[in-house]
């Protein structure tokens, strides 16, 4: 290549180069992020982006009615000792997550004693199961309760 | 600490309401009345969980009235009054045929409680006793082909509800003392 077809190559490219920098330097300020709303807007008008980004909502339930429950002496008055566990079933755990809302005891008197309130997925309904469990021989009595957080 | 811990437990306990309990669940609340209509399900046993303070089995359906391939869990008595009721531990087994009229759990929970159960090819055998005194005072007892539960002679009919308890006075069936007396004398 001639030399002077280099030279004139060379002020084509830095003539261009300048232009785009001077264009993008000069931009009005307002003007981006209003075109970025616009668009914005036009997006989330899109049914295929408002049926994939609906928000999730969450709901929680309302404890069960009844409590888990059991305890330490029968209605004729005599010790009911465990072991024992009392279940109840929440809800299906494909999209809720539970937690313990109470936890009652009643005649703890011996180190030996055993009670506890658990939550648990049962791994053959799917289902969160609250649990009150009495330890082996235990006869003091309690009472546990839950809810649920779903996400729909 | 565990016997500082202990103590403060106990100490809490102390302060908490005492409830008498002269049932554990109340079947009712979760199953509906003992009158309510039932369904009938076939399924295979999957596990049994023989214990109180309620006996628990599993199974998964194979036919009558829920799809079958689902799990579902029956819930049950006490083990004592599972065994007043004429049932064994022995009676039922993993891999097992059961056929049941049961009531759904009222609030969509996979949980049954059996108004009867057959075990491969036994015979239907009622389990529960109430259900047994209301079927027997609406006359519809004999052809539901159920065997009566072994603790029926014998039972308060008070359970059974008013309207009940009358009809089966009438039939001659409470004594004196409001006790069912069956079979019929």
């Amino acid at each position: 290549m001639a030399m002077w077809q280099q030279a004139l190559v060379t002020v084509v490219v830095a003539a261009a180069t300048s232009f785009v920098t001077l264009r993008v330097a000069n931009q009005p300020t307002n003007e981006g992020p209003a075109a970025v709303d616009a668009l914005a807007t036009q997006l989330a008008a899109h049914p295929a982006l408002k049926a994939s980004f609906t928000p999730p909502v969450l709901s929680i339930s309302t404890p069960p009615e009844e409590d888990a429950w059991l305890d330490g002496m029968g209605a004729d008055g005599k010790p009911r000792p465990g072991p024992a566990d009392d279940v109840k079933p929440l809800v299906s755990s494909d999209n809720a997550v539970c937690f313990l809302t109470e936890v009652d005891v009643k005649g703890f008197s011996d180190a030996g004693d055993q009670l506890a309130c658990r939550v648990s997925i049962d791994e053959f309904t799917g289902f969160w199961e609250l649990h009150a469990v009495q330890g082996d021989g235990t006869d003091a009595s309690v009472r546990c309760n839950a809810q649920c957080l779903s996400i729909q | 600490m565990k016997k500082i811990y202990c103590l403060l437990l106990a100490f809490v306990a102390a302060f908490l309401p005492l409830q008498a309990a002269f049932a554990h669940h109340n079947t009712q609340a979760e199953f509906g009345a003992f009158d309510s209509p039932t369904i009938y399900i076939e399924g295979k046993i999957s596990r049994v969980q023989w214990g109180n303070p309620h006996i628990a089995i599993e199974f998964v359906t194979t036919g009558g009235d829920l799809p079958a391939g689902e799990k579902w869990r029956i819930a049950s008595h006490p083990v004592q009054i599972q065994i007043d009721h004429g049932f064994a531990k022995e009676d039922f087994k993993e891999g097992d045929i059961v056929k049941m009229h049961a009531w759904k759990h009222v609030r969509g929970i996979p949980q049954v409680w059996p108004r009867a159960i057959q075990i491969n090819d036994g015979p239907m055998r009622s389990n529960m006793r109430f259900a047994d005194m209301i079927d027997i005072a609406k006359g519809t007892f004999t052809q539901m082909n159920i065997t009566a539960a072994a603790n029926l002679n014998g039972s308060p009919v008070v359970r059974a509800g008013e309207p009940y308890i009358t009809k089966l006075k009438e039939m001659g069936l409470v004594d004196d003392k409001g006790i069912m007396v069956w079979p019929a004398p």
